[in-house]
């Protein structure tokens, strides 16, 4: 190849490159114009939309506006109805619920929507509300069914109605479902019907008291002749004379409508019952040791009386007759219980009642003294159970023993006593009859001198007492101040935390169980985030429990038993405020 | 335009009224449903006010050809972000030159369709000529000239209609007329003269004339053949550039080929008269190749 050649060539592929430039830089200004002109015509559309996407903004803002309010109005209806209100989808998840089904469940509306009930409370059994399957099965309105359902405020009965929500073509998409809490309103009715009840039965009593009282005093004068001259009789004729036997019948009988008389007077008094401090303890001795104990063990020879006493019993204020008839009634009853013989176990102690609860009665909150009368006889029937304390109604033979008045006086007795009875009774397996008679407190320094006081007396520290029942609280102040020591009381455990908060204590005597509000476990624990050294007293009226002893893992000290008994009382918070 | 001088008039008489009736067969038939669109279109390319919005307008009275530019402007071939379901859409993302090009496409390939293999012709393989040159014209302007070349693309896709014009509407004539050209290897043209007494470029210049078409496209149309005959020097360089792709189309094998005996003297003679290089045209004929095989690959033809 020459020289000219290469020349050329190179030349060539030169003229061939500039002429690729050339194409490309044409290439590059049209598709930049291209570019351009695209961009202009994109403003133009988009500005285009721009502006009908504004006129339906607008538009759609109007509408909204309208359905704002109209939903407010919706709303404002639903969350201001006294009853709970719920929407739920196909699968039972709650979609709408109104203020009052947020409150009666404790949840927030927002935890509720989106979940069935069972997953919003996984631990509680199921009921109507949670369920709709007979709803959404039948496709029919399920209307006016009564249900318990577990809520914030306890079980409650409820009334509830549901209705299938269906979409516009018809379909069932949900339910609606409406609950009403009867409980307040059956509660409300049944107390009108106990107070009627108690209303005829208190008419009765006074009925019967009034008679007893006209006629007892004559009727003791008359007695008198009967009971007293068979015994001169007997005296004036001989040992063997046939008229023996009739006069001493009439004698006995003569006792007996006595006794008759005496419980009418029993009844009658009620009300002008004088009373004084007494120790249960010791009126069951008093009757142990009585002329009508002797009587029973001849009538009974095969009964056995045992006495299970608490050494550390509290007073009461009482009628020690009164009592002392009460107790003499139950025996006696327990003894004919056990026609084949047995064992009568008398026992007494403190017991104190954090929480009302319903035994043969709704027994209410309080210090009490317990009795109880234990048998192992024959029991007692459930349709008898609820005549039991009427007058003159018994299922033993008539006039053989007693009077027919003896539970009548039993239960007027604890009444008037401010007390409370419990029966529970098996048939053939036995009878225990609890009394509750409210503690005094009236005469501590009585209960004070059995131990040297002097040796647990406080320096002035502070101590806030924590107790959502006021009683409980006064009674706790009034022996802390004795002890020397500045007290503070509040009723529940959020005020108790506030309290702490603020305020350094040196103890605190903790109740466990209260209601409203967080328990003293849950109080204690938010304390220690104040104070992580906080001292405290735990007390209840039931025996240690799992959250007790959760509660002294944590650092709270000794369990303290209700009702308070001022030795212990003393030496526990002694003991605590020493550590 | 003085087309026809220098010939027998009685001769040219009877050639007018074939065409004539060869127009408003045409006119009578689905062919000319494609008129309206393209016509609007081609204003659009000749009007530069003109707007995405006119574009829009024209295309959306068409819902079949609504529905295949979207088809298109979603096909790999644009490789679309998102689904584009509307012609503005499609003006946006596409390019408001690439829908006119794919509407016009759409719209002339219409009547290329029905198609039937006769003596190496096919409406598919004068459809692909079609594309070729069209696509060919538009690179040469753009790349040459540095203009857009929208008019060419539009002259290069119907410079043919006069053939299809021929194949629908005298068919037996036409199978000869491909028949003797085989035969007796001779241009199209030739061969259109002996059986049917007239020229393709002469039917398309009779229809695109009673469609109104701009004066360019008509031009282009009629004179494909023969360029050198147009004496306004505003419409020569399209022409001649029509004429160059036409040529260069034929040589590389781009569809239907009319000329199998090409005439190279007039080639270079156009060339030159626009200073266009061989080996710079051979640069361009290169990348229309490769562009033709992708829209091949992407199913766009």
């Amino acid at each position: 190849m020459t020289d000219a050649d290469y020349k050329k060539e190179l030349e060539q592929k030169i003229k061939i490159l500039e002429t690729k430039i050339k194409h490309l830089t044409n290439d590059l200004v049209l598709t930049r114009q291209d570019y351009e002109d695209s961009m202009a015509k994109y403003f133009d559309i988009y500005s285009n939309m721009e502006k009908k996407v504004h006129e339906r903004t607008e538009k759609l803002k109007e509408l909204q506006n309208v359905l704002k309010i109209k939903n407010m109005q919706l709303e404002i209806m639903v969350d201001s109805s006294p009853g709970m209100i719920f929407y739920k989808d196909g699968q039972e998840r709650y979609v709408r619920v109104n203020k009052k089904f947020a409150e009666m469940f404790g949840v927030s509306m927002s935890d509720i929507i989106g979940k069935t009930h069972a997953e919003l409370f996984p631990g509680l059994p199921e009921n109507i509300i949670g369920n709709d399957q007979e709803v959404l099965k039948n496709k029919a309105p399920d209307l006016n069914r009564g249900a318990f359902v577990d809520t914030v405020k306890g079980r409650r009965h409820m009334l509830i109605n549901k209705v299938p929500y269906r979409d516009i073509d018809g379909n069932i998409i949900g339910i609606i479902g409406f609950a009403i809490d009867m409980t307040d309103l059956y509660k409300v009715e049944q107390e009108k019907r106990d107070l009627e009840e108690k209303l005829v039965r208190a008419e009765k009593m006074e009925a019967i008291g009034l008679l007893a009282g006209g006629v007892a005093h004559d009727l003791n004068n008359i007695l008198t002749g009967i009971v007293s001259y068979p015994d001169l009789l007997l005296l004036e004729i001989p040992e063997d004379s046939p008229l023996r036997r009739p006069i001493v019948t009439i004698q006995e009988s003569g006792l007996k409508a006595a006794a008759i008389v005496q419980d009418l007077l029993t009844l009658a008094r009620r009300g002008v019952i004088k009373s004084e401090i007494a120790n249960l303890n010791e009126l069951i001795n008093d009757y142990l040791k009585s002329l009508e104990y002797e009587k029973l063990k001849i009538y009974h020879p095969n009964v056995n009386v045992k006495t299970d006493l608490d050494k550390k019993l509290l007073n009461i204020r009482c009628s020690p007759i009164h009592i002392v008839k009460t107790i003499m009634n139950l025996v006696i009853n327990a003894a004919e219980a056990m026609p084949e013989g047995g064992t009568v176990i008398l026992s007494t102690k403190n017991c104190n009642i954090d929480k009302a609860f319903k035994g043969y009665e709704n027994i209410n909150t309080g210090d009490y003294v317990i009795l109880q009368v234990h048998d192992t006889g024959i029991g007692i029937s459930e349709d008898d159970l609820n005549h039991i304390f009427e007058p003159f109604y018994t299922n033993k033979v008539m006039g053989k023993s007693g009077t027919g008045l003896g539970m009548a006086v039993v239960w007027g007795v604890v009444k008037d006593h401010k007390g409370f009875i419990d029966i529970k009774s098996k048939p053939d397996e036995g009878t225990i009859i609890t009394l509750y008679f409210p503690v005094t407190r009236k005469n501590i320094t009585r209960e004070i001198s059995g131990f040297s006081i002097n040796d647990y007396m406080g320096n002035g520290e502070f101590i806030l007492v924590v107790d959502d029942i006021p009683e409980q609280r006064d009674i706790a102040s009034l022996l802390l101040k004795k002890l020397n020591y500045r007290v503070k009381s509040v009723s529940n455990g959020e005020d108790a935390v506030q309290f702490v908060k603020n305020n350094p204590v040196d103890l605190i005597i903790l109740d466990m169980i209260m209601e409203p509000g967080i328990d003293g476990l849950d109080a204690f624990k938010e304390m220690l985030k104040y104070n992580p050294s906080q001292k405290a007293v735990i007390t209840s009226g039931y025996s240690e429990t799992d959250r007790v002893k959760a509660a002294q893992k944590l650092g709270a000290g000794a369990y303290l038993k209700k009702p308070y008994l001022i030795e212990d009382f003393a030496k526990t918070i002694k003991h605590e405020l020493q550590k | 335009m003085n087309f026809i001088d220098g010939r027998d008039m009685e001769q040219n008489q009877d050639k007018k009224e074939k065409l004539d009736n060869l127009v408003k067969l045409v006119n009578d038939s689905e062919i000319s449903s494609i008129k309206g669109i393209v016509s609007n279109i081609i204003k659009t390319i000749n009007d530069p006010s003109s707007t995405a919005k006119d574009l829009k307008e024209i295309i959306q009275i068409d819902p079949p050809l609504t529905a295949k530019i979207l088809k298109l402007a979603n096909s790999a071939y644009y490789t679309t972000r998102s689904k584009i379901s509307e012609i503005e859409h499609a003006v946006i993302w596409v390019g408001y030159d690439a829908v006119k090009e794919l509407a016009l496409n759409q719209k002339v390939c219409e009547i290329f369709n029905k198609d039937e293999s006769i003596e190496g012709y096919s409406r598919y393989l004068l459809w692909k000529n079609s594309i070729g040159v069209a696509l060919l014209g538009k690179m040469i302007y753009r790349r040459e000239f540095g203009e857009k070349g929208e008019d060419i693309y539009a002259a290069g896709l119907l410079h043919n209609i006069g053939i299809i014009a021929e194949d629908q509407f005298l068919q037996s004539e036409f199978k000869n007329t491909l028949k003797a050209a085989k035969s007796r290897k001779k241009n199209l043209n030739s061969a259109e003269n002996e059986t049917l007494g007239f020229e393709h470029p002469e039917v398309g210049l009779a229809i695109a004339n009673d469609w109104k078409f701009p004066e360019e496209l008509v031009t282009c149309i009629g004179y494909h053949h023969n360029p050198v005959a147009v004496e306004e020097a505003y419409l020569k360089r399209k022409v001649y550039t029509l004429y160059i792709a036409d040529y260069l189309c034929q040589e590389n094998h781009i569809g239907y080929c009319d000329a199998p005996q090409p005439d190279e003297e007039l080639f270079v003679n156009c060339r030159k008269a626009l200073k266009l290089e061989r080996y710079a045209l051979q640069l361009i004929v290169d990348d229309m190749k490769k562009e033709i095989k992708q829209m091949e690959l992407q199913g766009v033809f």
